[in-house]
């Protein structure tokens, strides 16, 4: 039951790929190819002339988007199994990896001008981010353990970087190696409980496992119990689920906004994609072993991320206790566990993306410094300042906080829908009163925004003019999460057939 | 029943055409903005009057509650939720409501000034088709999604304008009020599992509600309430604190005093007043056995706010305040007549919704103008001013007269028919409302008085001027309305007669128990 063993049972996958496998996998290998070319393109393109690196970067990412949209609509509603059951070609999959896509494209786009105020731009960031992006990539694709692994390393040794670029500041020094430390600890944690599925079920392939454990319901062994909670426990710290969040604010602080804009919304859609292939779908048959643990996180991460948000005065730090939150909302989801809450949870992950992303893009736009212009105090009068910025940050706060018709309100509403249809009322009362406590702080920081300027230090705090690409694209994606919010029927759409694709398998065995 | 043009879609399209139009214009074009938000007001007020001029009643078909202009369009199909929208006697006369305080907000706005018209004028008129929504959705999901998506405009039109303290009490007012919105969203997605997976108003009326079992404390074994209990406690509390019923009130007396004029003629005008929508549309009809069972606690807190509002209202200085209070004190009246489930009392608590929004924003637009004049808004530093102000004396007493239910003007007709109405429930009721009538002509006396008669106030400024003629020309309609309401109630009842019958017949799990007797309005109101 070593990793030696679980390599082997993976050894058919080990064959050299077929043309096939290569088609099915394109979006996922144009970003990791297009990581391996920015490394060398790196070493050619003068220091001066990085911003080519992200006009480069963002041809992949838009190449690949390119392809995952021209795959939605050529896969239909099928499941293909890709390279020996490693992946699976659906368009769950391809779901996640637009959201994936578009965190990416943002963040590349606003990234120049800032990263060049900070007097950061490195060529490295252009390509770790892209391999973050395809580490997130396949594993949304993943359906197997080892890729699930495998994934959750990629992404996570290219943010572990990220979260330290900041080289010269201790406080993302202190970022880069907490999130390494805690990082290296969780994914051992959900190698060891990967084990203990594989040593109880015989297989990595989720298909497989979920046949092995739906044939014998009458003894399930605690053994396998145990490593079904430390996967979960592996997961739920990527996605930031309390008691596993300790990490969450000090590393969102700490990293170049630009990496916490990407990572908090990036990393969460893909880990949950993970969660859901693995428990919504293929342990469902244990759905009565786990709903208590997911239920019983999920109520805490609601609890502490609210509670503790309200305290904040900084807007990393707000948002990472927001995330925790967040990702409470969407474990009601997975808790719930019917063909529903799948899609509710999708749509709250295309909320949560664009309005978190919304909010933090807001700060990037115009901050000077990094530490200086994330906390509260100095967000004071940005609305008279800049009232673009100010309504953009505004609208996704609002968007976060679930007020109608914005996207984030169309989450909410799914999950707690499929909570209450599937008699979890009480689940769907304590995040409604959870999101009562959150309304306060997210409209603590509108008010911040629109409240006149304080001058106690002498001099006034001023912002610098935001770039017009990113304004451009922070723009777009606060007008999606308005205009997705009033029609919100195309979302649901989406949602729902990605949802139906993750289900063929389980329909007709 | 659906006509060929979506009439109803275009009284909320009016306005947030407007709204976009002035969203358009660049900030130094104020008079374009002004221009822009009169046209949408106006144009709504006009198309919201052909409406109810063509509204006729007709015989209920199947549905408890007919609608006519009727739109449906499938919008959300996988989970049962459509654009439904619909008129029916109740709606036309919150709809009518509606068109007229938003367009006075806009003249007020117009006649007073108001910084930043951009900002003011587009949240107004958007303002407007949120709430003109909340009226004419007959979809549970829609109705929610207007419900709750008016706070936005809102909010930031309360934190925007008004005084120093709008801050504080806007965040209050939010906070009090999205909180217990989502319990009622919770009750929305409850129904509509009861209800076979439809949010329709009509279908979520003809579900079955027989076989409730009461759910009990798992481990303890204590007895609570039915599913439908627990969703009706949830509807009414959210209604409640937007009435507002005392003890869910602290958030008004905050934010009215914040609050301009113009922000309040529609504040206080419509929008608190879509509680009481709320319970005669939603809490009654959806929940007939549950508005029973709590029949009792529902009457008390109405009573509680008639009484509360009044002494409050006598112990305040701040004229503004008083006022805020009296708004209280009328709504427990309003909400009497609502609890009181007898077919009169709901005909004046229509009514009265009409009247009340009328006087309360003539209230509110005199306080503001003599906190202008004077300088301060503390009852004990200001007597005498009728010398200085004839006008505003003579506009002023009628105002506190139609307020305090004087008979010939609006305020009576309406608290008459409400207290008939609590009569028919229990003589005891009349009785203690009786008493909240006595006080309210106390009140308002006492302030008409107190700031009109006697020497002029010592510290009062110089050179005090009366109504100048635009602001004369703000008041005398309203007035004018309150005397003309005051001699015909009859107006509205004629419209809403057929559709309040339906709601009573609702209301009652064993229909026409109460309502087989004919209505004998006419008569009881010219005694």
């Amino acid at each position: 039951m070593t990793f030696a063993h679980m390599l082997a049972a993976t050894l058919p996958a080990l064959q050299f790929p077929s043309g096939a496998d290569v088609v099915h996998l394109l979006p996922e290998l144009i970003v990791g190819g297009g990581f391996i070319v920015t490394m060398v393109l790196d070493t050619l393109i003068p220091p001066s002339r990085k911003s080519w690196l992200a006009a480069w970067s963002l041809l992949v990412l838009l190449a690949s988007g390119a392809v995952t949209v021209i795959d939605w609509v050529t896969v239909g509603g099928q499941q293909i199994s890709v390279y020996a059951e490693s992946f699976s070609y659906d368009r769950f999959g391809l779901f996640i990896n637009a959201l994936i896509l578009i965190a990416a494209i943002f963040v590349v786009a606003l990234s120049p001008s800032y990263l060049e105020r900070q007097k950061i731009h490195h060529g490295e960031f252009y390509s770790l981010i892209l391999a973050a992006s395809a580490g997130m990539m396949f594993l949304g694709s993943s359906e197997s353990l080892m890729m699930v692994f495998l994934s959750i390393e990629v992404l996570s040794l290219a943010l572990y970087l990220l979260s330290g670029f900041r080289r010269g500041n201790t406080k993302s020094q202190e970022a880069g190696f907490k999130y390494f430390l805690m990082g290296g600890f969780a994914s051992a944690i959900l190698l060891m409980g990967m084990a203990l599925v594989y040593g109880e079920t015989g297989h990595t392939q989720l298909p497989a496992i979920a046949q092995v454990v739906a044939a014998d319901l009458q003894s399930v062994d605690p053994l396998l119990l145990t490593g079904i909670v430390l996967v979960f426990v592996g997961l739920g710290f990527k996605v930031s689920a309390a008691p596993f969040h300790m990490w969450t604010p000090d590393v969102y602080e700490g990293a170049p906004l630009a990496v916490t804009a990407f990572m908090s919304v990036a990393t969460k859609v893909a880990a949950f994609a993970a969660i859901l292939r693995i428990f919504s779908v293929a342990l469902t048959p244990l759905y009565t072993h786990w709903e208590v643990a997911v239920s019983a996180i999920s109520i805490l991460s609601m609890l502490i991320g609210n509670l503790v948000a309200l305290r904040q005065t900084n807007i990393k730090r707000m948002l990472a206790y927001s995330g925790i939150a967040q990702a409470g909302y969407m474990l009601i989801g997975v808790a719930v566990s019917g063909s529903a809450a799948i899609a509710g949870v999708l749509v709250y992950l295309a909320a949560y993306t664009l309005s978190t992303f919304g909010v933090l893009a807001g700060v990037m736009l115009v901050a000077k410094g990094d530490d200086d212009s994330s906390s509260y105090r100095s967000l004071r009068g940005l609305g008279h300042a800049h009232p673009y910025v100010a309504a953009m940050m505004a609208l996704s706060l609002l968007s976060l906080a679930g007020f109608p018709p914005l996207l984030g309100f169309w989450g909410k509403f799914f999950v707690f829908t499929s909570a209450i249809q599937n008699g979890q009322i009480a689940l769907a009362i304590w995040g409604v009163l959870t999101s009562a406590i959150s309304i306060f702080y997210y409209i603590r920081v509108i008010l911040i925004l629109y409240s006149p300027q304080e001058s106690e230090q002498g001099g006034t705090v001023s912002w610098l003019a935001p770039a017009r690409v990113g304004a451009v694209v922070v723009g777009l994606g606060v007008a999606a999460t308005v205009v997705l919010g009033v029609f919100v029927p195309v979302v649901y759409h989406l949602a729902l057939s990605a949802r139906d694709a993750l289900l063929v398998r389980i329909a007709a065995p | 029943m659906t006509t060929g043009f979506s009439w109803l879609t275009l009284v909320l399209l009016v306005p947030i055409l407007g709204a976009v139009a002035i969203l358009c214009t660049p900030r130094r074009e104020a008079w374009l903005i002004k221009t822009f938000a009169l046209i949408a007001a106006l144009a709504t007020g006009f198309l919201v009057l052909g409406l109810l001029l063509n509204y006729s009643q007709a015989a209920a078909t199947g549905s408890p509650i007919s609608f006519k202009y009727a739109e449906n369009v499938q919008w959300l199909p996988q989970i049962g939720a459509s654009y439904r929208l619909g008129l029916d006697g109740l709606s036309a006369w919150f709809l009518a409501l509606n068109a007229v305080v938003f367009l006075l907000g806009v003249v007020v706005a117009l006649v007073r000034g108001v910084d930043r018209p951009k900002l003011f004028f587009g949240l107004l008129i958007l303002t407007e088709a949120a709430t003109a929504g909340v009226i004419l959705s007959t979809d549970l999901l829609l109705f929610y999604l207007f419900w709750e998506g008016m706070l936005l405009p809102l909010y930031f039109l309360l934190s925007s304008f008004g005084n120093e303290k709008r801050q504080r009490a806007t965040v209050k007012f939010i906070g009090y009020t999205v909180a217990w919105y989502l319990l009622m969203l919770l009750a929305i997605i409850y129904l509509h599992t009861q209800a076979g997976g439809s949010f329709s108003y009509d279908a979520i009326a003809a579900r079955q509600t027989t076989g409730q079992s009461i759910i009990t404390v798992p481990g303890f074994g204590w007895k609570l309430l039915t599913p439908d209990q627990f969703a009706f406690l949830a509807f009414a509390l959210a209604f409640a604190i937007k009435v507002p019923l005392v003890p869910f009130h602290t958030w008004l007396p905050d934010l009215y005093e914040s609050l301009p004029a113009s922000g309040l003629t529609f504040f206080a005008g419509i929008v608190s007043k879509l509680g009481i929508y709320g319970f005669i549309r939603y809490a009654m009809t959806l929940f007939p056995k549950e508005m029973h069972d709590f029949q009792g606690l529902l009457l008390a807190l109405a009573l509680l706010s008639i009484l509360y509002g009044a002494f409050m209202a006598l112990q305040e200085v701040d004229i503004k305040r008083i006022v805020a209070y009296s708004s209280i004190s009328h709504l427990g009246f309003i909400s009497l007549g609502v609890f009181a489930l007898t077919v009169i009392g709901l005909h004046g608590a229509i009514l009265q919704v009409i009247n009340h929004g009328i006087i309360i924003a003539a209230l509110f637009i005199i306080m503001e103008l003599i906190e202008v004049r004077t300088g301060t808004r503390d009852r004990s530093l200001m007597s005498g001013l009728e010398k200085a102000m004839p006008w505003m004396y003579f506009l002023f007493m009628i105002t506190a007269l139609a307020a305090l239910g004087m008979p010939g003007l609006n305020g009576f007709a309406g608290e008459f028919m409400i207290m008939l109405g609590a009569f028919e429930a229990s003589w005891v009721l009349a009785v203690i409302a009786g008493i909240g009538v006595v006080l309210a002509g106390w009140y308002m006396l006492r302030l008409h008085q107190g700031l009109m008669h006697d020497p002029l106030h010592k510290g009062t400024k110089e050179g005090m001027t009366d109504l100048r003629l635009r602001e004369r020309w703000v008041l005398i309609p309203l007035c004018a309305a309150m005397v003309a309401l005051g001699l015909f109630p009859n107006i509205v009842g004629q419209l809403d007669q057929g559709s309040v019958q339906q709601y009573m017949a609702a209301s009652h799990t064993q229909p026409a128990s109460a309502i087989t007797q004919p209505t004998p309005l006419t008569h009881e109101v010219h005694a």
